[in-house]
């Protein structure tokens, strides 16, 4: 597995206001990662950062081992970028715009563009402005797929649109992901949709990445331990990993990450009267990581 | 027709296998015939294509298809005796899980067994009647 | 990637492109319907380029990111494959394209139209100096628009822009114009007005580099910090360039002295010249110059007299007003004195300015004319003093309105004191001629005779004549106004009568010889005539052929051995002929130099000296060896 994006340190605060400090990711080719995060906690700051929109306060980004500065240019042309209110350049048709964005990439395939605007039946001569949000999804998608990038970024780009829309474009970049062995970074707050197909999880929190772990493994050593006491609930169960714990007379229930045998003996050497530990879906997962 | 459930605690690669070992069995699928590509699969399912080439991987590994010419995938020969033997085990699977619930409820081995034969004469009788 | 950006550029601002369209149809349509107008013409004009073309230049400049702050566009922009830096300056030169297109049509219709050609074309007005009208057409727009499109980047608020770049230049274009006059006027007076229009020029530019890099490296979502950065960095550069001016000032005037060249005296023994340097003396027997004193920065007019200079000093003073001197000095430069100085309040010479100045033919006086005088109690403004500084003696001459005067020379030795003197501003008929006094000043009972009464123009007295002539002889040139011709007269002291020397032609110029006992003439049909004073009559007359006699006034000149010179244009360059007694040409010696202008000739001992007026340099040919050196 090659490395294809590498974060360090990155630290960004919009005047004094901090939004993350200190974060590190790195991304390798070919696999797909979600990077999950509360509303307004800094998401789509981080991707504008990658994508050289705005500068980091501190950090470094390397692209295939070679730094990325806020003015290096040339390593976009490896990156697909949607973001999530896609905005073109009013009063440019379908097609003024996909030669538009041909001039910046040197990689720009236009038969790929041809075909991808069959494929999502828009028409060259259509206004961009008339078009319904679902047709504008579909046209960045064209814009970002047309350039053959190694590397997609979708910040958030389903929201707000109907399932079967949301389904079509997921679909779409399964076809891409199968074809080209493209590696994403896809940002959103739709959890269970990312759960199809996500390989690795980012969760960014507070400014800082509190879970950076294989979708499967997060899956696999999160659980959830619902517990009935013969008396009052402990104070806490006094293991390392509670993501979440709360009691109630004489039950509790916590999830903790990540879960392990030793940690199983060492909640059932409290002697509950009953144990139950369960899995969770990725939504509980997101929901418990953040609430702290 | 594969339906996957992403929130359930299955991982999506296992729940792949047992959809197409479940069509092999089932006749579905016949020995030496053509599995969808991967690229496919995953359109169709809505998941990782990554998850689906999992899936076909371990499912070669185990036997049950193999992959010519670097492509296309197909049913391998001997995967019907192969089904019969994870029958079994499958089954065993799903008999423990069912036997864990019932534990909770707190039945013991006694009334699980009774439960099981009077279930298994349920089905039975439906079955037949199914058949006339 | 740049003709995308053109494309896409023209697209957005097509709007405003079809406004300027439509404003240049009327202003063609107007400029046909009233081309008889010139008033209506002017206005048009005048709307079209001080109105009209500004504020368009500033409107679309201040639109120049408009597009890009709808719904985050720059964003969208930023996230392609483009260097930022190279996105702003795609975008700058893509309206600048839209800018001429709007700009040109504008001139090409007003040089197309007669009435504009002379009027408007020559075009010039006051901010700071004079603009012609190609600044104003091609410069002016490029400016606003640079320093508007600069600022566009700070918000989507056009006319907030539009309103705080055209004001912010305003304020800067008069604090820099102010501080380079101050600065600068005494030390390198000639270029303060190239150094404020190389810092109009930096000032926007300073704008243009600072709004690239605010761009390219600031964090775009942050509006304060834009305009911080943008802030800071326009500040920086635009001191950089104050600085570098200043320093270009300075360092320019100390080295760059302008060249001039002015005050050439030549006597037989001597030339005699005032350069930026100094004070200078060519001899031509060792054929070598020598400086004889540094510049005193000599104003106005300098004259010599036995083995004095009489001069006009000027202080510049940081505090206080500048003051001026009369002083005196030997002619090698030893014995420098002042005469007379205008610094204190007390005496009554307080802010005089100095006029005619003139030294007696053996130095020992020094004649000079108050053109200012605040002395208008006693109305004295024609004073003498000796030239050791005793003896000043005021006088009035009893004239009353009188426009100007100056001195012509002094008579009788250093007795009397020829004056010319034109009363009444309304004596000046159509063509610059002007009612003149010749007046005779006895110095010592101060009574005034009126010599002559003519009508002259203003180049007709020669105080070369005068200075050289040993006989103190006058010429001058008389107009006729019954046969509307300019008739060539001498004053003969002695006998105090004026005798009209020739008057069947128009007379352009004249010279005195060395030895003031010939006097050669040229008239308007081209002819050359030599007067003799002795036999008082004219005794020799010609028609010159091939000559340049475009200055007619300074077209000859006598060598020290009673030869004629006179130029004669060859291709791009000239010679210096000598003639001899019969004008017949001797020999033509091409300049050393080659020149549109005419300049006159002098002489000195054995050489012809000649001055190239472009270069302000002074080049003199030795007549017996054909060889030119380099004076100065």
């Amino acid at each position: 597995m090659s490395e294809l994006l590498k974060i360090m340190g990155l630290s960004k605060s919009f005047g004094r206001h901090p939004v993350f400090s200190d974060l590190s990711l790195k991304l390798d080719a070919g696999k797909v990662y979600g990077l999950l995060g509360l509303n307004g906690e800094g998401k789509t700051t981080l991707i504008r950062i990658m994508m050289g929109v705005i500068p980091a306060c501190k950090g470094q980004i390397h692209y295939k081992d070679s730094e990325v500065f806020f003015r290096s240019a040339a390593y976009k042309e490896d990156v697909g970028y949607i973001p999530e209110d896609p905005f073109f350049f009013g009063g440019m048709r379908v097609g003024e715009l996909l030669d538009f964005n041909a001039a910046f990439y040197r990689r720009w395939d236009s038969q790929r563009a041809d075909e991808l605007l069959k494929r999502f039946s828009l028409d060259r001569k259509t206004r961009v402005k008339t078009l319904s949000r679902g047709m504008k999804l579909r046209l960045s998608m064209a814009v970002a797929l047309s350039a053959r990038p190694p590397l997609l970024v979708l910040d958030d780009p389903t929201s707000g649109l109907d399932v079967p829309t949301r389904y079509d474009f997921l679909q779409g970049i399964i076809r891409e992901l199968a074809d080209s062995g493209t590696t994403v970074l896809f940002s959103t707050h739709l959890v269970h949709e990312l759960e199809r197909i996500v390989d690795h999880l980012f969760i960014l929190h507070r400014g800082r990445i509190i879970l950076d772990e294989e979708h499967q493994a997060v899956k696999d050593f999160t659980r959830r331990v619902r517990l009935a006491f013969p008396g009052d609930a402990p104070q806490t169960l006094g293991i390392e990993g509670l993501l979440t714990e709360s009691r109630d007379g004489q039950r509790m229930e916590a999830i903790v990450y990540p879960w392990s045998e030793e940690k199983e003996k060492k909640i059932e050497g409290l002697s509950p009267l009953r144990m139950d530990v369960e899995p969770l879906t990725l939504e509980e997962i997101f929901r418990s990581f953040v609430a702290g | 027709m594969i339906t996957i459930e992403t929130s359930g605690f299955i991982p999506i690669y296992e729940q792949i296998k047992k959809a197409i070992k479940g069509e092999i069995s089932l006749g579905v699928l016949k020995a030496s015939q053509a599995l969808p590509s991967i690229r496919d699969l995953a359109a169709e399912l809505v998941v990782n294509p990554n998850t689906v080439a999992r899936a076909y991987r371990e499912l070669e590994h185990e036997g049950f298809i193999c992959t010519r010419k670097g492509k296309a995938s197909f049913v391998s020969e001997n995967s019907i005796s192969l089904i019969q033997r994870d029958r079994v085990r499958l089954s065993e699977d799903l008999f423990d899980r069912a036997i864990a619930e019932a534990r909770k409820f707190g039945l013991d081995a006694a009334e699980i067994r009774r439960i099981v034969e009077s279930r298994l004469k349920n089905q039975g009788k439906n079955a037949e009647g199914e058949n006339r | 990637m740049f003709k995308r950006m053109l494309v896409k550029e023209w697209k957005e601002k097509s709007g405003l492109f079809a406004f300027a369209m439509v404003a240049l149809a009327v202003f063609a349509l107007a400029l046909f319907a009233y081309s008889k107008d010139k008033e209506t013409v002017d206005i048009l004009a005048s709307t079209a380029f001080l109105v009209f073309l500004p504020v368009f230049s500033i409107l679309l400049g201040a639109s120049g990111f408009f597009t890009e702050f709808q719904e985050d566009a720059w964003a969208y922009l930023f996230s392609r494959p483009v260097k930022k830096g190279n996105v702003w300056i795609a975008k700058y030169l893509s309206l600048l394209t839209v800018l001429y297109a709007v700009v040109l049509p504008f001139v090409f219709l007003a040089r197309l139209h007669p009435a504009l050609k002379s009027g408007v074309l020559s075009f010039s007005f006051r901010i700071v100096g004079d603009l012609s009208f190609g600044v104003l057409a091609y410069v002016l727009p490029l400016l606003l628009f640079t320093t508007a499109f600069s600022f566009s980047i700070l918000t989507e608020k056009v006319y907030n822009v539009a309103f705080l770049a055209a004001s912010t230049l305003i304020v800067l274009q008069i604090a820099v114009s102010r501080a380079c006059i101050l600065l600068f006027y005494r030390t390198w007076f000639s270029s303060v007005f190239s150094l404020v229009f190389l810092l109009s020029l930096l000032i926007p530019l300073s704008f243009a580099l600072a709004s690239a890099i605010t761009l390219s490296r600031a964090d775009f979502s942050q509006p304060r910090l834009r305009s911080w950065t943008f802030t800071k960095r326009s500040a920086n550069f635009i001191l950089t360039s104050i600085v570098l001016v200043v320093l270009i000032g300075f360092v320019g005037g100390k080295i760059m002295k302008e060249r001039y060249i002015y005050s050439l005296r030549a006597r037989t023994d001597a030339l005699y010249f005032v350069t930026e340097k100094g004070f200078f003396k060519f001899d031509p027997a060792a054929g070598r110059t020598k400086k004889m004193a540094k510049s005193p920065s000599f104003w106005g007019d300098v004259s010599m007299g036995g083995d004095k200079l009489a001069f006009v000093h000027y202080h510049f003073r940081t505090k206080g007003r500048d003051f001026a001197e009369l002083r005196v000095m030997n002619t090698d430069g030893t014995e420098e004195k002042v005469l007379v100085g205008t610094e204190n309040p007390e005496s009554p010479f307080y802010g005089v300015y100095f006029g005619s100045l003139w030294a007696s033919p053996k130095g020992e006086l020094v004649a000079f004319i108050d053109l200012n005088s605040r002395n208008k109690a006693t109305r004295k403004n024609l004073w003498t003093i000796k030239s050791n500084g005793t003896g000043l003696r005021g006088y009035d001459l009893g004239i009353p309105d009188v426009y100007y005067e100056y001195i012509l020379g002094f008579a009788d030795s250093d007795r009397a004191l020829l004056l010319l003197c034109v009363a009444r501003a309304k004596d000046v008929d159509a063509n610059g001629r002007q009612v003149a006094r010749l007046l005779r000043l006895d110095l010592e009972s101060e009574q005034v005779e009126t010599l002559a009464e003519v009508r002259k123009t203003w180049f007709a007295f020669m105080p070369a004549a005068r200075e050289t002539s040993l006989t103190e002889r006058l010429a001058f040139i008389q107009y006729n106004e019954a046969t509307a011709g300019e008739y060539l007269a001498v004053y003969d002291p002695e006998a105090r009568e004026i005798a009209l020397v020739y008057y069947e032609d128009s007379v352009k110029g004249f010279r005195w010889n060395k030895a003031g006992d010939k006097l050669a003439f040229l008239t308007a049909g081209s002819k050359l005539g030599i007067y003799s004073p002795a036999e008082k009559q004219v005794v020799k007359m010609a028609e010159l052929k091939g000559y340049d006699l475009r200055w007619p006034s300074q077209a000859l000149e006598w060598t020290s051995d009673d030869r004629l010179i006179l130029r004669r244009v060859e291709g791009e360059g000239a010679s210096m002929c000598i003639l001899d007694a019969n004008f017949r040409e001797q020999k033509a010696l091409r300049l050393p130099f080659n020149t549109y202008y005419a300049s006159r000739f002098w002489s000195a001992g054995k050489y012809a000296i000649v001055e190239n007026t472009e270069k302000h340099e002074l080049w003199g040919a030795d007549l017996t060896t054909d060889k030119w050196i380099r004076i100065y």
